[in-house]
């Protein structure tokens, strides 16, 4: 179901309700029934393989308790292989044959077989990147299994984010599904609120830079002048925040709804004054996850502290090969096209000159370093979505190699209103964070007023944009 | 303290809604009359219209009201030669229009029709090149056409791409397997394959059966959420003056050449000379009236070399290119409303009064013959 429909918005007048008047053991059977049927509104026939990973994987953890470490690794094997195994199938076995063929092509042999057409469940990049964490916590000893199939169910399947995160830890909400919140009217308010914020992301503005996006980016290459690059790499950069930070807030939202509470996913990326601040205000749930289970087992550490992965240890221990592995693996969770794979390693690159460059910053004042900061972060990272958004290696390198070339920047290659319309998103994004970060803060006497318009804006405009021409560019990883 | 933040954040979000409706509730329009955005720009004094000759529907605009006028064609007469005529808002907009008068393609149309030739017209406002060859692929595998009339706009070498009222043509077929034939049609197909190919999918999920349900049922039963597409286009109308009232826009402003559209668009002209060549059709080539007594809205030495390009060009393929940039006297052409805020009217360099209508048609007709 998508967030940005009349079908969810009904779906969600009549749940909430329900779902307030029962009782726990009712409310944690509701989330698992609503959510598969939420599920099912995208495809019905997805609705077992979804049950099957899920009990999966509640099955194996608690055939781990009490059993020894050789025994829990095993079990643990198989959860990985065959969770795995199936995101392999569904995700990247077109990618493996594609390659194949081409290895062939290459030693002039011809590989003559032909795929069936495979259908990429909606999710299953989330919900096995989630059960496996489960699996591991329970492995690691840092959770116990859980008895009941109901709660981990809820945990795996809860409709606000089984589609497109943010990926939960199972310890962050095990316990507000088991216990019973009692209503508070402030649920549903801030719930609103954050749900009507998303709407207005997804619906007013991302889906109307989208076309922008893609007439640019169905441009000629040879064509584009550099600052047709850079003004694409910028606008995409803010079209898959929007996107991707309302399926967030519409996710947040949701939960608080029936008072249950999501870690945030998203912190204004974009203000990041390094490339290691900004993978902590962009996706923080992935990239938490990508640390505590691939990198920090790839730089041979054992996790420290079970909440934050013991993070603090792995960076003394500045290993190059973990790094561009787990970024590797990040690209490529992200889809099976070489230009993630490439995306991922150019924030790997990123990352170790930042590395090597961090000593320097003692020399300079913090406020400096935060100025500089920003300014080199946000185009360096607004350039990694060139090969995210592009069709192709060849054409992703070809965008990067205009902006190194003088004579490039002597022509604009697209209608004016393009470069207008990224510079006024860039500058609104910079003066939102200001708003909402020092004025609103120091200006409690017009908090009511502002406050009030700011969601009459919203509200009217997100009303009359509401409909789902688009689904969230995260829906295809 | 809590409780008292807590029932304020609530009133806010409250009033916040009130106050969003009401903004809602004063802009809703009071007749529904809908106007699409791209024909907002052509104001009140341009009325557009789209003719038909008895009946029959002779000019149509896009994929939605194609079937209209094929529906006539196939009733035609067979003796009759069918003449195309493809183009841009200039061929439906009519200045000043008063009650009674017709646009060049049904003027052309009655004085071809006494020589036993049948003139269709299709033309959408800002129409481009590229929109052309697509449409043109379409019609010439649903009739035989004789001649292929077919003005260049300079204007419209600055625009891109398939507007989404064109883009049905993509589900037919022969349509596809003809664009296939050339590099520059399997570009286009390949870059709009994805959005048409859905529709060719059987499968269709619970929530798309839904939303349709839902639309329709809140659409018809609320008006507000009926006048949604009016509100929008209001919105971005809105937007476009604001625009050109901060950075001064005007219709005398120059519009610089775009050069990646520019050859796309002149790729996609090639395309329909190669194809009408291979279907045996003749073009009939005209560099668009402007109003020329006036400071030409472009940069002059693009536009020079943009009508010695064509010029070349047709020599090299040998078709009739005319050059009919002064044909309308100034005093046929007129004024529209202003595209900025804060201004009353503006010059309009691209549409013409009737008494325009009938010059052009004369000329085409003596063209033709």
């Amino acid at each position: 179901m998508l967030f940005n429909s009349l079908t969810f918005l009904v779906f969600l007048i009549s749940f909430v309700p329900v779902y307030w008047f029962s009782s726990p053991r009712f409310r944690q059977f509701l989330i698992l029934f609503s959510s598969l049927i939420f599920y099912g509104f995208w495809r019905l026939e997805f609705i077992p393989l979804l049950i099957f990973s899920m009990t999966l994987d509640w099955k194996l953890s608690l055939m781990m308790e009490g059993k020894t470490a050789k025994q829990k690794f095993t079990l643990l094997l198989i959860s990985i292989f065959i969770n795995l195994g199936l995101l392999f199938y569904f995700k990247y076995l077109y990618f493996l044959n594609d390659n194949l063929n081409l290895v062939a092509n290459f030693f002039g042999l011809s590989l003559n077989y032909q795929l069936m057409e495979i259908i990429l469940p909606l999710g299953i990049s989330f919900y096995t990147f989630q059960t496996l964490s489960y699996t591991i916590d329970v492995y690691r000893n840092h959770i116990k299994p859980e008895k009941s199939i109901l709660i981990y169910g809820c945990y795996v399947t809860f409709f606000p984010q089984l589609v497109a995160g943010p990926i939960l830890r199972f310890s962050e909400v095990a316990s507000q599904f088991r216990n019973r919140t009692e209503f508070n009217l402030d649920y549903i308010f801030s719930g609103l609120r954050r749900i009507l914020y998303g709407v207005f992301l997804k619906v007013v503005l991302a889906d109307n830079i989208a076309p922008l996006v893609d007439s640019g980016f169905n441009m000629d290459v040879n064509m584009m002048s550099a600052v047709d690059v850079w003004t694409l790499a910028f606008l995409f950069g803010f079209q898959i925040y929007f996107d991707f930070s309302a399926y967030s807030h519409i996710a947040i939202g949701t939960a608080k709804l029936l008072g249950i509470n999501f870690p945030e996913n998203f912190n204004f990326p974009y203000v990041a004054t390094s490339p290691r601040d900004f993978w902590k205000r962009w996706h923080i749930s992935l990239s938490s996850w990508i640390r505590d289970y691939l990198y920090i087992p790839l730089t041979g550490k054992k996790v420290i502290n079970k909440s934050t992965g013991g993070l603090e240890g792995v960076v003394k221990n500045n290993k190059i090969k973990p790094l561009f592995i787990t970024w590797g693996v990040m690209g490529l969770w992200h889809g099976a096209n070489w230009t993630f794979v490439l995306w991922g390693l150019y924030h790997a690159s990123v990352i170790a000159i930042y590395r090597l460059l961090k000593p320097l910053s003692k020399y300079f004042t913090e406020k400096f370093i935060g100025v500089i900061g920003v300014l080199i972060t946000l185009p360096t990272m607004m350039l990694s979505w060139v090969p995210f958004r592009a069709k192709t290696l060849e054409e992703s390198i070809l965008m990067w190699s205009k902006i190194i070339e003088p004579s490039s920047y002597s022509w604009l290659g697209m209608r004016e209103n393009i470069y207008l319309v990224t510079a006024i998103i860039t500058l609104g994004f910079f003066m939102s964070y200001f708003f909402k970060n020092y004025f609103m803060k120091n200006s409690k006497k017009y908090f009511f007023l502002l406050n009030a318009i700011f969601i009459a804006l919203v509200f009217s405009s997100s009303f009359i944009f509401f409909r789902p021409i688009n689904q969230f560019i995260y829906f295809q990883f | 303290m809590n409780n008292l933040i807590t029932s304020q954040k609530e009133a806010v979000f409250l009033l916040g809604l009130i106050l969003g409706f009401l903004i809602l509730f004063f802009f809703q329009p009071s007749d529904s009359k809908t106007q699409k955005f791209e024909e907002l720009a052509l104001g009140n004094e341009n009325t557009p219209f789209f003719a038909e000759n008895n009946g029959h529907k002779i000019h149509c605009q896009d994929f939605f009201d194609i079937a209209n006028c094929l529906k006539d064609i196939y009733q035609i007469d067979k003796n009759n030669d069918i003449y195309l005529w493809l183009g841009n808002s200039q061929l439906h907009a009519i200045n000043q229009y008063k009650s009674g008068q017709n646009s060049a393609s049904l003027k052309l149309h009655k004085k071809l029709i006494k020589n036993n030739k049948y003139l269709i017209t299709f033309s959408q406002p800002n129409a481009n090149l590229q929109e052309h060859y697509v449409l043109f692929s379409y019609l010439v595998n649903k009739f035989n056409i004789e001649k292929l009339i077919l003005p260049v706009v300079f204007d419209d070498m600055r625009e891109d791409e398939i507007r989404q009222s064109l883009k049905g043509v993509f589900t037919d077929k022969e349509t596809e397997e003809l664009l296939s034939k050339s590099d520059f049609g399997k570009r286009i197909i390949n870059f709009y394959r994805h959005e048409y190919s859905s529709t060719n999918n059987d499968y269709v999920s619970i929530q798309e059966n839904s939303e349709n349900f839902l639309e329709s049922f809140f659409s018809s039963n609320f008006k507000l959420w009926e006048d949604r597409p009016i509100l929008r286009g209001q919105l971005f109308n809105f937007l476009y003056q604001f625009r050109n009232w901060l950075f001064n826009i005007n219709p005398t402003s120059t519009r610089k050449m775009i050069l990646p559209r520019y050859k796309k668009n002149f790729e996609a002209l090639l395309s329909i000379l190669d194809l009408a060549k291979s279907k045996h059709i003749e073009p009939i080539l005209y560099i668009a009236p402007i109003r020329s007594d006036l400071k030409l809205p472009y940069n002059l030495n693009e536009y020079n070399s943009f009508k010695k390009e064509l010029f070349s060009l047709s020599t090299k393929h040998n078709f009739e290119l005319h050059n009919l940039e002064s044909l309308i006297p100034p005093e046929y052409w007129g004024t529209k409303d202003a595209t900025s805020i804060k201004k009353k009217k503006e010059i309009d360099f691209m549409h013409f009064q009737e008494s325009g209508h009938k010059v052009l048609a004369n000329k085409i007709f003596k063209v033709l013959n």
